[in-house]
């Protein structure tokens, strides 16, 4: 799980205050006071906040709602949107609040489209022993209100219109350089040029109701941020977004072409097309342009080992040594298919990577595959 | 390879080419280069049909010897997308002069991964002839040619498919006061994690708690 920089420095900011909340209760012990019973330990603070709609645009309301997990039996819950206050929670495990209807254009500025930060903190109280630094826990996303449909402007000005970004960060967790930055693109079978509300809707289907509904990649959400781009790309050959996003969003890792006719996606590289409606495509193929996982299915693919944490082998030795080195039985390699020189694999199940539906799991190797992804962020 | 990784490379090969660094740096002033900048190459891999053993058809890439590949470098981040491919990719090695500054494996552009076939059965696949893609990687003003080979193997031999020079791109970036650039579309994430580096956790803190009458418990 990553540490962004800003929440580092946070915490080193506190060391001092820390310190002497130390020493203080140290000093308590010694002189032979005695913890209350009632009050607990908290080893454990967790927020992670979310809003809907996931594209906001000109006079949207503004949804807001943090998930907590923490063992502290007491605590508040503050939300803050665009730097106001505005609400507190008390010892609930979800907190919510809305906001808007929301105007796209800056009244300082005139910039039409502008970032909306917003941020979920969670502080216990009525503790014993907080093992927490800061005793806190706190998660800072980004979002966007663009100008209304059908343009969805985001940082034009009049005076210098051609500085409109066309990439929208719709959920920024942290920084670039510390997560996986996913770009949605949509495929011109939306039969628009411009974006659609359907194809917006998909987006949001598939950050919250795929993503954020499997539990490995929900338990490291917070490596994810995801952005639309306003041009349209081409869903064929594992979807080709417009050419521009090589230098408008340099920093992306993955890119998504959702689109709206049914026929079979694939992965090529770190992008990767998919129907924007419910299929197996968009998991199975976030499997290889995200995930880096090989095909675990006899077909027409290309097979390849991956270099860490491989969920296939070229080899029946290596899925063997892999096997022996997890204490898993060796019996359970097994040729899956005898398409280019042969291919093994340590299960029998209907994995992602075999088809792609909700319920299907990674399996292990898909499974170590993934934290080992996540671990370098 | 994270950026992170990535870094921490570079880092370990600054002390080589630190003295190489002022023949490109010229005598510019303002800031040219940093760890947040990136070098875009847009290139185009042809893909040949192969005959397989069993009749299948695999594909393997190629660049055509008389294209010039685009190069552009921009003051913008550049991806940190991790290495995601397989031991017999491709490799990427950028040089100054003789010297390797840092040597790297990349997704085989050649490889497509197909959705599995539903029952009854899909059209079946076809990967196109060719298939343009961008390469993005940290550009730290520390290399000006990048040598692509088709496996570690020509690597180890020496033999590049392709060689691109990024001379006229670093000169053009130069004439556009490189780092100093401010209207550029891709810095906005550069301005995202401003606006995330200006948020004050502990003065919220003290003004909610001032709201509700509350006292800090910590």
């Amino acid at each position: 799980m990553s540490s962004s920089v800003p929440k580092l420095a946070r915490a080193s900011g506190r060391r001092a205050v820390v310190a002497l909340v130390a020493l203080a209760a140290m000093a308590a012990i010694l002189a032979g006071c005695t913890s209350d019973p009632s009050t607990p330990v908290v080893s454990e603070i967790r927020v992670l906040a979310q809003h809907s709609p996931i594209f906001v645009t000109d006079g949207d309301s503004l949804t807001i709602q943090a998930d907590v997990d923490t063992d502290a039996g007491n605590y508040f819950v503050f939300l803050f949107v665009e730097g106001t206050f505005e609400e507190v929670c008390d010892s609930t495990p979800s907190c919510s609040v809305t906001v808007g209807p929301l105007n796209a254009e800056d009244p300082k500025t005139n910039v039409i489209g502008r970032p909306i930060e917003y941020e979920a903190i969670v502080l216990p109280y009525n503790y014993d022993r907080c093992t927490v630094p800061s005793c806190q826990a706190s998660d800072i996303n980004f979002t966007a209100i663009t100008g209304p449909a059908p343009n969805y402007l985001y940082g034009t000005t009049a005076t210098v219109p051609e500085l409109t970004r066309p990439v929208i960060p719709i959920l920024q967790q942290q920084p670039t350089f510390d997560a996986i930055d996913l770009v949605f693109h949509q495929a011109t079978d939306y039969d628009a040029t411009s974006l659609q509300a359907d194809f917006l809707s998909d987006v949001e289907d598939k950050v919250y109701d795929v993503y954020l509904q499997r539990e490995l990649i929900a338990a490291n959400f917070e490596d994810f941020n995801f952005y639309v781009y306003t041009k349209p790309g081409e869903a064929d050959n594992c979807g080709v977004p417009d050419p521009d996003i090589a230098t408008d969003a340099t920093f992306r890792d993955v890119d998504a072409v959702l689109h709206a006719l049914e026929f079979r996606d694939c992965a090529n590289g770190a992008r990767f097309s998919a129907e924007g409606y419910p299929t197996k495509a968009f998991l199975h193929e976030s499997g290889h342009a995200v995930f880096g996982l090989a095909d675990e299915y006899d077909g027409d693919t290309s097979y390849f080992e991956p270099a860490v944490e491989p969920n296939i082998w070229a080899e029946k030795a290596d899925c063997e040594a892999e096997q022996t080195n997890e204490g898993r039985p060796t019996s359970a390699c097994t040729r899956f298919t005898a398409r280019q020189g042969g291919w093994w694999k340590a299960h029998a199940n209907t994995t992602v990577m075999l088809r792609g539906f909700m319920a299907d799991p990674w399996g292990f190797e898909g499974e170590e595959r993934l934290e080992w992804v996540f671990a370098q962020q | 390879m994270g950026l992170r990784a990535a870094m921490s490379l570079f880092t370990s090969v600054r002390p080589i080419v630190a003295a190489l660094a002022p023949l490109v740096l010229g005598s510019m002033t303002w800031a040219v280069a940093g760890d947040d900048e990136s070098v875009v190459v847009h290139l185009v891999a042809y893909l040949n049909t192969v005959d397989f053993e069993g009749g299948e058809i695999q594909y393997e890439f190629g660049f055509d010897p008389s294209a010039d590949p685009a190069v552009e470098i921009l003051p913008c981040y550049p991806t940190n997308q991790p290495f995601l491919g397989a031991a017999d990719d491709p490799v990427l090695v950028a040089q100054l002069g003789p010297t390797t500054i840092f040597e790297r494996q990349w997704r085989d552009p050649s490889r497509f991964l197909i959705e599995p076939p539903d029952d009854g059965g899909d059209e079946p696949f076809t990967p196109p002839s060719q298939v343009a893609f961008q390469l993005t990687l940290p550009w730290t003003n520390e290399f000006d040619t990048l040598f692509f080979y088709p496996d570690p193997a020509a690597a180890e031999t020496g033999s590049p498919v392709l060689e691109v020079d990024l001379s006229s791109a670093i000169s053009l970036y130069l004439e556009l006061r490189g780092r100093d650039q401010t209207d550029v579309i891709c810095q906005h994430p550069e301005t995202l994690d401003a606006l995330r580096q200006e948020v004050d956790t502990e003065a919220r803190i003290d003004e909610a708690l001032k709201e509700i009458g509350e006292v800090d418990p910590r």
